[in-house]
Parts: C-alpha cells; sequence; structure tokens
C-alpha cells in the first residue's frame, strides 16, 4: 500500500469538499418553492459581495433564512456524528459502533423528552436538555465503563449498551403513561429531524463544538492508527494509550451530544460513512477523519434534500431518509469489496 | 535525517522521503494553537455578521400591528387587518371558512377537506411536518395552529422568521365556541363570529332541552383502533359526548389513552362510537371487530350496538355542533323521533357533512338492534 502523504490528504479532502459544494447547490436549488439556477446564481453573487439591498424579499426569507442555515446545520451535524463514528470504531475496536452505540442519543432524547414535559414554551429548551442528558449519559458510562482505573473497551461497550437500553425503557415508559401532547414532536426527534429551526448563535456554538472535538481527535490519528495493532502493542510503541483513549471517548461523545441534541438521533450515518471513506481512501486515521467529516456533510445534506424534496410540501424526517437510503447502499459497497 | 530534507515551521513539520514525498508532522503545540484560532474565529465573523445585519422589513403589506395573548398563552402581534391565513388544522381550516374568511385562507395542510374548497387551497404539508419554506413563500399575516396536533418546533421556526402564529387550544365545547369568537374578532369578523356562535349554542341548548332527565348511556369513543385509544378527560371530545347525552365509560388523565380491551371488557359500554366519513372503512372496521375473539365479549359488539358519527365529532370546529346532534338523536331516538321538524334539519347538515352511501348507513345504524 502506497504511504500517506499530504498531498494525498489535502487532494482527497478537495476532492470530496468539491462533491460536498455542488450537493450544496443542488440543495439550494431543490425546495417546496423553485428557484431556477440562474435567480439562485444571481442572487447567491449579491449575498456574497455585499449586496443585500438587491436581494428579493422571497429569496431572502427561503434562502437566507430557512435553506441555506438548515444544510449548514446538516453539514455540522452530518460531519460531527461521522468523526464521532470513526472515533467509537477506532476507540472500541468494533467496526459495528456507531456514534449512539454508548447511549448517547437515548440520554439526549430522555433530557429532551423532560424538558417538553416541564417547560414545553421555553425555545432552546430542548436542545440544552438534551445536551445535558447526553453529557450526563458520558459521564455515568465512563465510570462504568472503567476496570481498575482505565477505560476498557470492552467494559465500556457493555456499560454503553446497558445503559442506551435502560434509557430507551425509561422513554417508552414515559412516552406511554405521560402521553402528553407536547410529546407529539418526539417521534420525529428519535428517528432525526433537521427542520427545527436553530439560531445564528447556536449554529456558532456547534461549530466551535465541532472544530475542537474533531481536532482533538484528529491529534490523536497517528496514536489510533497503532492503536489499531492492539492496546498492549501500542502501549510498547510508546503510544500513551490512556490518555488517546480518554481524549476519543470524550470528544467524540460531545460530537455526537451536539448533533444529537440539534438534530434527534439520526441514524446510520455515523455507521456507515467511516467504512465507505475506508473503502475509498484506506484506513489510515490521519485521512479518515477529515474524509469522514466532508462524506458524513455530504450523505446528511443529500439525505436532507431528499427528505425535503420526496414528497414536498411534506417533510420526511431526515433519519428515515439515511436508514432507507443507507442500508443498501451500505450492502452494495461490502458485496463489491468481497468480490 | 539530514536538516536539508525536512522544513519546520513553528510546529508544523515537513518531512521529504527518499522518493520526494512530502510528510507533515505536527507538534501537539501547533495543534493546541491552531484549534484555539479555529475555536475564537468563527466567534469573531459571527459577532461581526451581526453587528452589520440588517433589522428585519416587515413582510406583511398591513400597515398595523396589534398584540394578542393566544390560547396557549403566547404573545403575538399580529398584522391589522389580516388579508393572508394559512392554517395548520383541518379545525382551523373549517374554522375560518365558518367564520366567512375562507376567502383569505390563501395555505391549509393536505387533511383540510371540509369544506371542499378548502381542497383547493394551496397545501403546506400535513399539520406535523409542515414545509415551513412552503408556509413563508405564502407571505402571510397569520399563521393559525392549534396546540392539538401542530409541532411547537414549528411554531417556534415560524416566529423566527417573523411570521405571526396565533395558536388554539380549546379543549371543551365551549371553549371551541369561545375559540372561534376570538380569531373572529382578530380577523375582523366578531360580528359573524358571535351570531355563528349564539346559533351554535342555541342548537345545543335545544338539545339539553330534549335530553333533560334522561340518564346518560355508557359509551365507549373508539378514537382509534389499533392499538385501541380512546378520550380521557379534559378533551373537547370527553364534553361533547356529554352534551350528546353519553358518558365515556374510559375515565383517564391522559387526552388519548391507550386502553387495554380487558378493561373495555370489564366496563361493558352499551354503545361503541367511531367517528369516521369513510363508510367503506368502517363496515370493514365492523366487519373485523366483530370476528375477533376479546370482542365477542362485549354486550355492545354481540347486539351490535354500533353508532358512526360524521368526522365532524372528532374536529374542535363549529361543526363539532353538527355531530354531537348526530349522535344525541342516534342514542335518544326517541327523544327527537318526535320532532319532525329536527330530524329534518339534522338531516340537512348530515347531507352536508356525509356522503349519500354514508348517509344511509348511518340513518340504518340509528335502530340500535338493526342489523348492519
Amino acid at each position: 500500500m502506497k504511504p500517506l502523504t499530504l498531498r494525498r490528504v489535502l487532494w482527497s479532502c478537495a476532492l470530496l469538499a468539491g462533491v460536498l459544494l455542488g450537493i450544496v447547490l443542488l440543495a439550494l436549488r431543490l425546495g417546496a418553492v423553485p428557484f431556477s439556477f440562474a435567480d439562485l446564481g444571481q442572487n447567491l453573487w449579491w449575498l456574497v459581495s455585499g449586496q443585500r439591498e438587491k436581494i428579493s424579499t422571497d429569496f431572502r426569507l427561503i434562502m437566507v433564512d430557512i435553506r441555506l442555515p438548515r444544510i449548514l446545520l446538516g453539514i455540522v451535524v452530518g460531519a460531527a456524528l461521522s468523526v464521532a463514528g470513526a472515533g467509537f470504531q477506532a476507540l472500541l475496536r468494533n467496526p459495528l459502533a456507531d456514534p449512539y452505540v454508548l447511549g448517547v442519543s437515548s440520554g439526549a432524547a430522555l433530557g429532551a423528552i423532560l424538558a417538553l414535559l416541564a417547560a414545553p414554551t421555553i425555545p432552546l429548551m430542548t436542545p440544552a436538555a438534551a445536551f445535558l442528558g447526553a453529557a450526563a449519559t458520558i459521564a455515568g458510562v465512563y465510570f462504568l465503563g472503567r476496570r481498575q482505573g482505565q477505560l476498557d473497551s470492552g467494559t465500556l461497550l457493555l456499560a454503553g449498551i446497558v445503559m442506551a437500553s435502560f434509557l430507551s425503557a425509561m422513554i417508552m415508559f414515559l412516552m406511554t403513561t405521560l402521553a402528553s401532547r407536547e410529546l407529539r414532536g418526539i417521534s420525529f426527534w428519535l428517528m432525526g429531524d433537521l427542520s427545527t429551526s436553530i439560531p445564528r448563535g447556536l449554529l456558532w456554538i456547534l461549530v466551535v463544538g465541532f472544530l475542537a472535538a474533531a481536532g482533538a481527535i484528529l491529534t490523536t490519528a497517528s496514536d489510533l492508527n497503532v492503536l489499531l495493532a492492539g492496546e498492549r502493542e501500542a502501549m510498547h510503541l510508546g503510544v500513551d494509550v490512556t490518555r488517546v483513549k480518554l481524549v476519543v471517548y470524550i470528544s467524540a461523545s460531545v460530537l455526537t451530544g451536539l448533533a444529537v441534541s440539534v438534530s434527534g438521533a439520526i441514524g446510520y450515518v455515523g455507521l456507515l460513512v467511516p467504512h465507505v471513506m475506508r473503502m475509498f481512501f484506506g484506513s489510515d486515521y490521519r485521512v479518515l477523519i477529515p474524509t469522514s467529516a466532508l462524506g458524513g456533510a455530504i450523505a446528511i445534506v443529500l439525505a436532507d434534500t431528499l427528505a425535503r424534496t420526496l414528497i414536498a410540501p411534506t417533510e420526511l424526517p431526515v433519519g428515515a431518509m439515511t436508514a432507507m437510503a443507507g442500508a443498501p447502499v451500505f450492502i452494495y459497497l461490502l458485496r463489491r469489496r468481497v468480490a | 535525517m539530514t536538516w536539508s530534507n525536512h522544513l519546520s515551521l513553528r510546529g508544523a513539520i515537513f518531512i521529504k522521503d527518499t522518493g520526494g514525498r512530502i510528510h507533515l508532522a505536527l507538534t501537539r503545540a501547533f495543534l493546541v494553537r491552531w484549534l484555539f484560532v479555529l475555536a475564537i474565529a468563527p466567534l469573531l465573523v459571527g459577532g461581526a455578521a451581526r453587528a452589520q445585519s440588517m433589522p428585519r422589513e416587515n413582510l406583511t403589506s398591513s400597515a398595523s400591528r396589534i398584540e394578542v395573548k393566544d390560547e396557549t398563552g403566547r404573545t403575538v402581534l399580529v398584522p391589522q387587518p389580516v388579508r393572508r391565513i394559512v392554517s395548520l388544522a383541518p379545525s382551523v381550516t373549517e374554522t375560518l371558512f365558518a367564520l366567512g374568511a375562507g376567502d383569505r385562507v390563501v395555505g391549509d395542510t393536505d387533511f383540510c377537506d371540509y369544506p371542499p374548497e378548502a381542497k383547493q387551497r394551496k397545501h403546506i404539508g400535513g399539520p406535523v411536518s409542515p414545509s415551513i419554506e412552503a408556509i413563508a413563500a405564502l407571505h402571510p399575516d397569520l399563521v393559525v395552529a392549534t396546540r392539538e396536533i401542530n409541532r411547537p418546533e414549528s411554531v417556534h421556526a415560524l416566529e423566527q422568521l417573523g411570521i405571526a402564529v396565533y395558536a388554539t387550544d380549546p379543549q371543551a365545547v365551549e371553549q371551541v365556541f369561545v375559540s372561534t369568537e376570538r380569531l373572529g374578532d382578530l380577523l375582523g369578523a366578531g360580528g359573524a363570529g358571535r351570531k355563528l356562535t349564539a346559533d351554535l349554542r342555541r342548537r345545543l341548548s335545544e338539545i339539553d332541552l330534549r335530553l333533560a332527565g334522561l340518564p346518560a348511556k355508557n359509551v365507549l369513543m373508539i378514537v382509534w383502533l389499533d392499538p385501541l385509544m380512546s378520550v380521557g378527560r379534559n378533551t373537547f371530545l370527553d364534553d361533547a359526548l356529554r352534551r350528546a347525552g353519553a358518558h365515556s365509560v374510559i375515565d383517564s388523565p391522559q387526552s388519548w389513552p391507550a386502553i387495554d380491551l380487558e378493561q373495555v371488557v370489564r366496563l361493558q359500554p352499551d354503545y361503541l362510537i367511531i367517528s369516521n366519513d369513510d363508510a367503506r372503512q368502517v363496515q370493514r372496521e365492523l366487519t373485523e371487530l366483530q370476528e375477533r375473539p376479546g370482542w365477542r365479549q362485549l354486550e355492545a359488539v354481540r347486539k351490535r350496538r354500533f353508532i358512526v358519527v360524521s368526522e365532524a365529532m372528532s374536529h374542535p370546529s363549529p361543526r363539532l355542533v353538527d355531530g354531537i346532534e348526530q349522535l344525541a338523536s342516534a342514542l335518544y331516538p326517541g327523544a327527537f323521533a318526535a320532532d319532525a321538524a329536527f330530524l329534518g334539519a339534522l338531516a340537512r347538515n348530515c347531507r352536508e357533512t356525509v356522503t349519500a352511501s354514508f348517509s344511509q348507513l348511518f340513518f340504518s345504524l340509528l335502530q340500535p338492534d338493526g342489523c348492519l
């Protein structure tokens, strides 16, 4: 296998960034309200060149206030989920690991439900409570997953799965016994949904959080490569295994918590995208993490565009879309690799 | 390795290998520094963008706005006069049309099918997952939602765009009337609203008069069959049943409780009530019901005491009174049969709301023990 060079990392990322740009333009163009590409280009130029007063009211309302923020949110959420997925797959040395394997999404959902029951009318209460729920789960699983003061992959996985099923049971209990009218939206939330509008300030917090956590995982990339050979081997090669595992665990959990708190549990992306990227660009974590981020963004923006347009004006939850499209794509890629 | 084949730049080290390829090695200090910059930069850009963002212009053509409190306690600035309305629920659409504001409804949901004109309005998706951009594109002065079926997320998203959203939340028959009047006031149709509700209240008191002294009959309202769901306390439907002389055997703090069939068998309701306009579906459901093992334990099923009322019964709109009249006359044919005028009026209401084949079925069901 060819050694990984900086040039190859940059070219891979540039290629994916190009694809992402194309998909974003397509996503901007398509929707319940049609715009032509000419219109789109003209107005986008005005927007970028600062001639905001020329932009039509319709364009500002639909594009700038609705579609663009939603696409940006999709990019951040997709990137966060995929990087988290890649991180957990390395940390747990399990190809089936995804961002939700340790129960973060269930914790976030429980937080969201409690917020909807306690204060349904306060905006932003739901994402805040969802993030708190995710953080509490992360902490809980961390303490359950330690063995002799060290994070143990096997124990962590079991602790996460037990926690996830316990929290899911709590959610089902609350949903059937309380059945409050405010919980109607929760089924959308559990499936993953990007239609909730996010204030711009929150979007920036997400971007900052994503960059910090994904960057932290990236710093451990070469250590993760060694870790794939096994913990003992990595330790003998001079990797500070305890520190690497802690950094990856916290960063990947924070990424998942951020994504889940604004969009619910969008499935499949965090599991699939890292595998797809491995097939295309190799399994070196130094290239896998940036390409997973871009690939995740592409996957979610594409899925959300389909969710918005397939049966417009009614919208599908994006999670239903990713699951529907994700499974066949995965099987195809798997068969192709085997053949 | 000699100095000539690698280059160090503030913690980033470029290394040239023997094949001429360039590798990049980053020190931890470099990464931490740049992560910090990456984290701070968006905040600065965001702050700058916020500073230069323009104040939002008014999207509506209306000059003035009035401040009202909606039924969920939110304060809403409603443009006056309201010229363009988007409805987010079938019951809201019905109410708007009943108030004579139907021509101002520019958009409604995929499920708004009454009155027939409502079907011709631009659809904005389902009540639970409407397309926010389709609503925005209609430039509504006012969006009317209802807490019963719309999601708070949709309301919040519309608010963010500066669109006025007024939410109704009727939990009793009288509240449906008050809600209708308040909506009328908001739309400058206060007179029409009060005339409408005065008529509805008169029709209700007529029913009260006829049912005076008669004991309420125990019923099971089937809201959903699989899983079996009925009505709980504090819902408009529970109140509507009471107004029709029916007493729901289910007493639950939940609005739409899921019920165990065992419990229904224990409570033995006198009648099963279904609210549905699709005659064929009703027929299929009832036939299937009689074949299910547990259901045969019900006296009401063995004696075929089913009452089918129009969908008006399950919408908290002015049409609810039609449903109450239908149910009352089906439960107490004796109290209504004597009066040809009332039945005539009822039949007229039914023709408006119920399809021909359905009204046949409906009247055949008036005889409680008649065959289906």
